[in-house]
């Protein structure tokens, strides 16, 4: 039971910790502060939990620290890169709590195909010169070693929900 | 002072069965055995993953903190494995990269999306994306025009917009 708790406090310092870090502009990618700050406090609160309550048992407090710390950075990608919570979120600032359809392609979900174009130039995976955007070499490493990640997991075509052949077109 | 790494014969189990959940994908994703939606593939395999840990529990007799942890560590292997196949077969940035990589020549931004939806225009991924808030009920349709439902919806935007102010992100 103890190593429970034990568990349950590394998850409530990473919870402290990613709010702050969160907040300060410079430094690793979101993703990449959630993954050292469940790391760090796993790592210290487990040893911190031996030291004070004695002989710990590792599983049941790695098992509550990380099933925590799995659904925390679940809600944070929900809310941080999610296309759907983003219109959703949309619909309920607009009166009505409605928009129609053009609009959400245009004004919403078009600027979000643009934005990550630009996370994509950031990353060095793409660049843009006279002709539009192309892979950069980085980008197409990185596109290879995903289409082989594709491929064991016998994924033909990604990108849409409903699947890139099915999708309908018109209303 | 001590930290015990030895699991018992029940977190033992849970964590082989955690491992079944990608080779359960991998055995699902080619011929025969091979379930075509990414999405039912997910589901079937970690539900086969479930089920095999069940089996074990009649022998390994857990007691209650083995029984939590048990079922800790397969969520956090399910939920983590769900978050990484979602970005797999449906990853925004991802694919977009992928339809870069495929285009013989550079492209304009345009020219991207239509790589990206494989032919079809920028309203299929705006369709595709808004399919999600219309099978969770969050959304609906009304001729052209897409709202949001008056309960469901507005409490899942409520819960994102707070989510987004508790992680410090822009509205």
């Amino acid at each position: 039971m103890n190593a429970l708790l034990v568990g349950l406090c590394c998850f409530a310092a990473h919870v402290a910790v990613t709010l702050v870090w969160l907040r300060v502009k410079r430094g690793p990618s979101p993703v990449a502060r959630h993954a050292a700050s469940a790391l760090g406090t796993h790592a210290a609160g487990v040893l911190a939990g031996a030291w004070v309550a004695g002989p710990l048992a590792y599983w049941p407090a790695a098992a509550v620290s990380g099933f925590g710390a799995v659904c925390w950075l679940f809600a944070f990608s929900a809310v941080y890169k999610s296309v759907s919570l983003r219109i959703l979120s949309q619909l309920s600032r607009t009166p009505g709590n409605a928009l129609p359809f053009v609009a959400i392609a245009e004004a919403y979900v078009r600027p979000e195909f643009e934005a990550r174009v630009a996370v994509l130039v950031k990353m060095g995976c793409a660049e843009e010169d006279a002709g539009g955007y192309a892979a950069t070499a980085a980008g197409n490493a990185t596109a290879r070693r995903i289409a082989g990640i594709q491929r064991a997991c016998g994924i033909e075509a990604s990108g849409l929900y409903g699947g890139a052949i099915a999708t309908q077109s018109s209303p | 002072m001590g930290v015990d790494f030895v699991p018992s014969a029940a977190v033992a189990a849970a964590l082989a069965a955690c491992g079944l959940v990608p080779a359960f994908l991998i055995a699902l994703s080619h011929g025969v055995l091979k379930v075509v939606a990414p999405g039912r593939r997910f589901v079937l395999a970690a539900a086969l993953a479930w089920v095999a840990w069940l089996a074990t529990v009649p022998v390994t007799a857990p007691d209650a903190v083995d029984l939590v942890t048990s079922v800790l560590l397969l969520a956090t292997a399910t939920l983590a494995g769900f978050t990484l196949w979602t970005l797999v077969a449906w990853g925004f940035t991802v694919s977009m990269l992928l339809a870069l990589d495929r285009a013989a020549a550079p492209l304009t931004v345009d020219e991207w999306a239509l790589a990206y939806t494989r032919g079809k225009p920028i309203d299929a991924f705006a369709r595709d994306r808004l399919g999600v808030l219309f099978k969770l009920k969050l959304a609906e349709t009304r001729g052209d025009v897409v709202v949001m439902t008056p309960v469901r919806g507005r409490l899942f935007a409520l819960a994102a917009g707070t989510l987004r102010t508790l992680f410090g992100l822009s509205k």
